[in-house]
């Protein structure tokens, strides 16, 4: 099912979780609803939910408007941060309720509970309450309850955040197996970039109530539209350097080299941020000098600090036995993964 | 050191348990004996022979049978009503949202500051009005609900978190099924410690039946047992029989519900 959000806007007292929000989320995708605590993710969730009401706008699903329809009519599944799962009811029952609800008889429920339960792994559980299953198993319960009815929209609230980093990553997958499986268009909040990053075909990146930039996870990381997406994707975090551009080259505020710009930048001379990725930069006997500060491994890579003009980067370079701590280096800057800010509102220029 | 203060405590305990149960079971025991036994000095301990015909003769004497089953029906048609009307209260203001929910409820339970006796006239009025003076209704209807069984149950209704009513609600629930199949069932426990404690003031409930009731086929039993002391002349033995049958179901009561109490309370609780 199709998602249209148009200028969604949601008000408690006088914060404004949601900022006029303008979407479409395509059918059948795994949307990764990204932004830092407290952007308004989980209000826009409940916003589509039906749970909470909006200030204004409209929703959309295909060609209905939903804006004024009350949870039940939505036909959407979803999970809760703390699965809320009924904790006097057993496995079954709670995958069974929302079957009841739709009053689907008897044998066929117990067979979509079979099949569902098979599918997210928990047929062995069937007959626990929810006191008695580990968080990771509560969240596959409460992934089941919510397709059990096969809803049109699968809402997921931060579901790993209570899970131990071997579980996300596992469940992580269970998630992307289940939703292609499914083909159901789903909403998964997180606020963790690489999560994001790894299991959506679209990003929706959030900061303070607005949406960002909605893109493919490559287009965000290797395109993104102002410094804040720039920011928040991308690990180790994207180097940014205060400067202004002059000639061509790129003057760090503390003066020094100039650095050669490998993109086009028609930016004036006003104070710009130039923000690269830590694997866009290369050893060029042509580029530009900078000191080696720092060397560490990590994991297979080599990493290396570098001192540009007074500001201090983070590059993958393969340094190791060819130069030390306190060498200098000539380096230069592959055209992807170099961006400019304005330093001023954050767009790119 | 310790141990004799903890010896102390359990002295001090069964000393208070025994005070407490003492006259029931002097009650119990004397109800079993002839009228020689329960007179003679020093008392005993324990009947020399059980006298099952102190039931009989009591209950010949008066209908304690129909004060048995006036009870009964007064008490269960008051405990239903009340649970009723305590739930959907309590749901009402704990989740539903209408204008002037908090001040409504404030009235309510500034309400519970008047005294039953206060308002025994306006009842009483009420009911003759009505044409219910003198029969079963007049002892259930003033009793239909509870503003304080109904504050205890909305503050565990809060306690419920949010995400299991949204939750409901996105598995389409309404607010009808939510409190029918997820909050009442999690409320278990307190439902019923406050039924109970419904069950047993309606049960030992005295002062009204003896305002409203003139027939004696209409009476309660407590109201019975009242009359009977000067209906069956001096026979104590009669007197305690007739007792152990207004007290014994409330016991029996007792006994069923704590063990539901207790798996309730062990019930429940949310992970995450
Ligand atoms: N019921 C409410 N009443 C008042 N303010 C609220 C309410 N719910 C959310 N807010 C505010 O709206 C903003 C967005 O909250 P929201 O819960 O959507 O953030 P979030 O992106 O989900 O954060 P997190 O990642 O921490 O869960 C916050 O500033 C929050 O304080
Ligand atoms: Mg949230």
């Amino acid at each position: 099912m199709r998602v249209e959000l148009v200028h969604i806007t949601k008000r408690f007292g006088s914060t404004v979780a949601v900022d006029d929000f303008t979407a479409t989320l395509a059918d059948g995708q795994l949307i990764a609803l990204l932004g830092p605590s407290g952007c308004g993710k989980s209000t826009l969730l409940n916003l589509l939910a039906g749970i909470i009401p909006v200030t204004g706008g409209r929703a959309r699903f295909d060609e209905d408007d939903v804006t004024s329809w009350p949870p039940e009519r939505r036909g959407v599944g979803l999970v809760f941060q703390n699965y809320a799962l009924y904790p006097h009811m057993t496995v079954a029952q709670n995958i069974s309720f929302p079957l009841e609800i739709k009053k689907v008889p008897k044998p066929e429920r117990v067979r979509r509970i079979n099949d569902i339960a098979s599918m997210a792994r928990v047929e062995e559980l069937l007959d626990r309450r929810p006191d008695e299953l580990s968080g990771g198993q509560q969240q596959r319960v409460a992934i089941a309850r919510a397709l059990v009815k096969q809803p049109r929209l699968l809402l997921l609230d931060e579901p790993l955040s209570n899970l131990d980093a071997r579980l996300r990553l596992e469940m992580r997958e269970e998630i992307r197996r289940v939703q292609r499986e499914t083909g159901v268009t789903t909403v998964f909040v997180t606020h963790d970039q690489e999560e994001a990053m790894s299991i959506s075909d679209q990003i929706v990146l959030m900061r303070a109530g607005k949406l960002q930039q909605r893109d493919p996870a490559q287009t965000l990381y290797h395109n993104p539209v102002n410094r804040f997406a720039a920011e928040f994707l991308g690990n180790p975090p994207i180097n940014q350097i205060k400067g202004r551009v002059e000639n061509g080259l790129f003057r760090t505020r503390e003066g020094g080299v100039g650095i050669p710009l490998p993109i086009n930048a028609a930016c004036g001379n006003r104070p710009a941020i130039l923000a690269v990725r830590a694997e866009s930069f290369v050893l060029d006997e042509g580029g530009f000098p900078c000191e080696v500060a720092e060397l560490f491994e990590i994991g297979k890579e080599e990493m290396a600090s570098l001192r540009v003009g007074g500001a201090v980067v983070r590059a993958y370079l393969p340094l190791e036995g060819r130069s030390g701590k306190g060498d200098t280096v000539r380096v230069r800057l592959k055209p992807r993964g170099v961006f400019l800010f304005d330093e001023k509102t954050g767009e790119r220029l | 050191m310790r141990r004799t203060a903890r010896a102390a405590i359990y002295a001090g305990l069964a000393l208070g348990a025994l005070v407490m149960v003492f006259p029931f079971y002097w009650m119990f025991v004397s109800a079993f004996k002839t009228t020689q036994e329960i007179n003679r000095f020093p008392p005993t301990w324990w009947p020399g022979s059980f006298r099952f015909d102190n039931f009989v003769v009591a209950f010949q004497k008066s209908p304690f049978a129909r004060y048995f089953v006036n009870s009964v029906i007064v008490t269960a048609s008051c405990v239903t009503c009340t649970g009723f009307t305590t739930i959907l209260g309590a749901f009402a203001f704990s989740r539903l949202r209408f204008p002037g929910r908090e001040v409504v409820f404030s009235l309510l339970l500034s309400l519970l500051m008047i005294p039953f006796e206060m308002v025994i006239i306006t009842n009483y009025t009420t009911i003759i009005q009505m044409g219910f003076n003198d029969s079963l209704p007049a002892l259930i209807l003033p009793f239909t609900s509870s503003i304080f069984y109904t504050y205890i149950l909305r503050n565990f209704f809060l306690t419920v978190p949010d995400s299991l009513y949204h939750s409901a609600r996105v598995d389409g629930a309404s607010n009808w099924r939510f409190l029918w199949r997820i909050l009442v069932p999690m409320a278990r426990p307190s439902l019923v410690t406050i039924m109970l404690l419904n069950a047993l003031v309606s049960w030992n409930s005295f002062m009204w039946p003896l305002i409203v009731i003139k027939t004696t086929a209409n009476r309660t039993l407590p109201f019975g047992l009242y009359a009977f002391t000067t209906e069956s002349g001096s026979n104590p033995e009669l007197m305690m029989a007739a007792s152990t049958v207004v007290v014994l179901p409330m016991i029996v009561l007792f006994l069923f519900a704590r063990k539901s109490i207790v798996n309730g309370v062990a019930r429940g609780g949310m992970k995450g």
